[in-house]
């Protein structure tokens, strides 16, 4: 004989694991959404980093710089190796020597139209940066969850990472 | 580049987030991309063929305000047949947490989406950061603009994360070069422009300057320019003063160049709720010398120099300001000349360029934008209701 308090009782806890479980499935689709954004964003900065490699070539190439500044980003240029994960060290290094070049080329290191590309290339590249921090922050801050983390509801999926890189780009003349 | 821009608010209405996205477009244009754009609106006739209707905008109380947004079914299927119809390579959605087509647009899409804040300070206007839809949203956005440093710190503030500052542009060119109104400009007058019975518009303020102006200059006058109504303006100015007023009545996009030529000064003394203050471009665009109240948003415009400031909310000192410069031509020309070298940072053709290398920040390569439907319901439901 079924008591009506049972009743109750059991429409109660169906209940509480229903929504127990939407807000895991919730959490989960979050994560996942979260994920998917880092990793474009990681892909972003890469492809950002390589066209910015090219855009110093090209300027190099066009001879508009005086040899030493040349001579220094063309060093600069073969460090970075072209294939593998981001190297923070080589990048940083490449912008801090862009900033300086151009200073000591008051602003101006080629025709409008190299100079240009050159100027969005580094434009790209602090954006993708800025972009990816922001993905990474949050993603972290999801990740950090307790409940997040003692479900292991992001699966096996790795710590999002921060790209800590001087990426800051360099005062061109108009 | 394929390029999809929503503009939530009213497209019929006059508005600065509309005339942005119209800026929008003609530079993309210009720079041969392709451009559409979708935004709330009463029908598509007469409107050119990038223009697609997102569904008539509907008021809603909202904070103590009227809002004119689209939402419902309707528009929900259509920012959906419009994400399907254009292989956009990447969506640019303005001001993505009003309650309108943007937010639909954000919630219905993904791939490489970019965000744009303009007005922080109309709260009333966006959901709260900690809705849970306004969450979503934010997570989808791969790239977030904000229009003004003033801007950035509030939403950074508000919402949270990290946004890149790029400013609203002006058509340098377009408003260079205008002649004056007819009969104008004439010595000592002062232009004001905006909704006249607005109170963050400030008209209150520079009318309690007015008698201390004109016990220094006799014969300054006033300009007012924009809609309101006159009787209730005259209402609150003293009778012996109120010959000095004219009104110009509303000034639509054409005239506004040569409305700004029209006067001695320009004065901007709004006292709230700017973020970014696109009029200042405009008139350092026209070559007027600018006195605007000393807001965040409008000394970050003005840099410091390029415009005189005075304390907001403070008759005596816009008095005091105006009152100097009205005697100084030099210090005139000099605001002029720096106003003309500052704007230069708000050339549209700049401001695009920075716009398209956000675009090219978020692009990855593979995939462009398309529909989202994993895990949500409303999304599976409003497909379900097409077939």
């Amino acid at each position: 004989m079924i008591d009506l308090f049972d009743v109750w009782k059991v429409a109660l806890l169906l209940l509480v694991v229903i929504l127990v479980g939407l807000y895991l499935a919730m959490t989960a689709g979050r994560l996942d959404r979260l994920h998917v954004r880092y990793d474009a964003a990681i892909t972003s900065l890469e492809l950002q980093f390589a066209l910015r490699a090219e855009a110093v070539a090209e300027t190099v190439a066009e001879g508009a710089i005086d040899p030493v500044s040349a001579g220094l980003l063309s060093r600069a240029l073969a460090a970075r190796r072209t294939e593998g994960p981001i190297q923070v060290g080589a990048e940083s290094e490449l912008s801090a020597l862009l900033r300086e070049v151009v200073e000591a080329n008051d602003g101006v290191v080629g025709p409008p139209d190299v100079q240009q590309a050159l100027r969005s290339a580094c434009n790209r590249v602090a954006f993708a940066h800025a972009f990816l921090e922001e993905a990474v922050d949050t993603a972290l801050e999801m990740r950090h969850r307790p409940l997040v983390k003692r479900l292991g509801l992001a699966g096996h999926t790795a710590y999002p990472r921060h790209i800590r890189c001087d990426v800051a780009a360099p005062v061109f003349a108009d | 580049m394929r390029i999809g821009i929503v503009c939530p608010y009213d497209w019929d209405a006059p508005g600065g987030v509309q005339v942005h996205v119209r800026d929008q477009v003609r530079e993309f244009t210009r720079l041969g991309h392709e451009v559409q754009v979708l935004a709330p609106s009463d029908g598509e006739e007469g409107k050119p063929a990038w223009f697609t209707s997102g569904g008539p905008a509907r008021s809603v109380s909202y904070n103590g305000s009227v809002a004119r947004l689209a939402f419902g079914i309707g528009p929900t299927r259509r920012v959906r047949e419009w994400i399907r119809a254009h292989d956009f390579d990447v969506l640019h959605v303005h001001e993505p947490l009003a309650p309108s087509l943007s937010l639909l647009a954000v919630w219905s899409a993904t791939g490489p989406i970019v965000g744009t804040f303009h007005s922080s300070m109309e709260r009333s206007r966006v959901l709260s950061a900690g809705n849970a839809i306004a969450q979503t949203v934010l997570e989808k956005l791969r790239g977030r603009i904000a229009v003004s440093e003033a801007a950035r710190r509030t939403f950074a503030e508000h919402v949270g994360g990290t946004f890149v500052v790029i400013p609203n542009g002006v058509d340098i060119e377009a408003f260079a070069g205008t002649d004056a109104l007819p009969g104008h400009p004439r010595p000592n007058s002062l232009l004001f422009l905006g909704r006249m019975l607005e109170p963050r518009k400030g008209l209150a303020v520079l009318l309690a300057a007015l008698p201390e102006i004109a016990a220094a200059v006799p014969d300054v006058t006033i300009l007012l320019a924009g809609p309101g109504d006159q009787d209730a303006v005259i209402a609150d100015v003293a009778p012996e003063h109120r010959e000095r007023i004219e009104f110009l009545g509303f000034v639509d996009a054409e005239r506004k160049a040569a409305t700004l030529r029209s006067a001695t000064l320009y004065v901007a003394p709004n006292t709230g709720g700017e973020s970014f203050g696109i009029i200042l471009t405009e008139a350092m665009a026209a070559g007027a010398p600018i006195v605007a109240s000393d807001l965040p948003a409008f000394e970050s415009v003005l840099d410091g120099d390029a415009g005189a400031m005075f304390r907001n909310e403070d008759p005596h000192d816009l008095a005091r300001v105006v009152i100097q410069l009205l005697r100084d031509p030099g210090e005139r020309e000099a605001l002029v000349r720096r106003g003309h070298e500052r704007v230069q940072a708000f050339d549209w053709q700049r401001v695009a360029q920075d716009i398209l290398d956000v675009y090219d920040s978020v692009i990855t390569g593979e995939t462009g934008v398309r529909e989202d439907l994993r895990g949500q319901l409303v999304g599976r439901f409003a497909r379900f209701l097409e077939v």
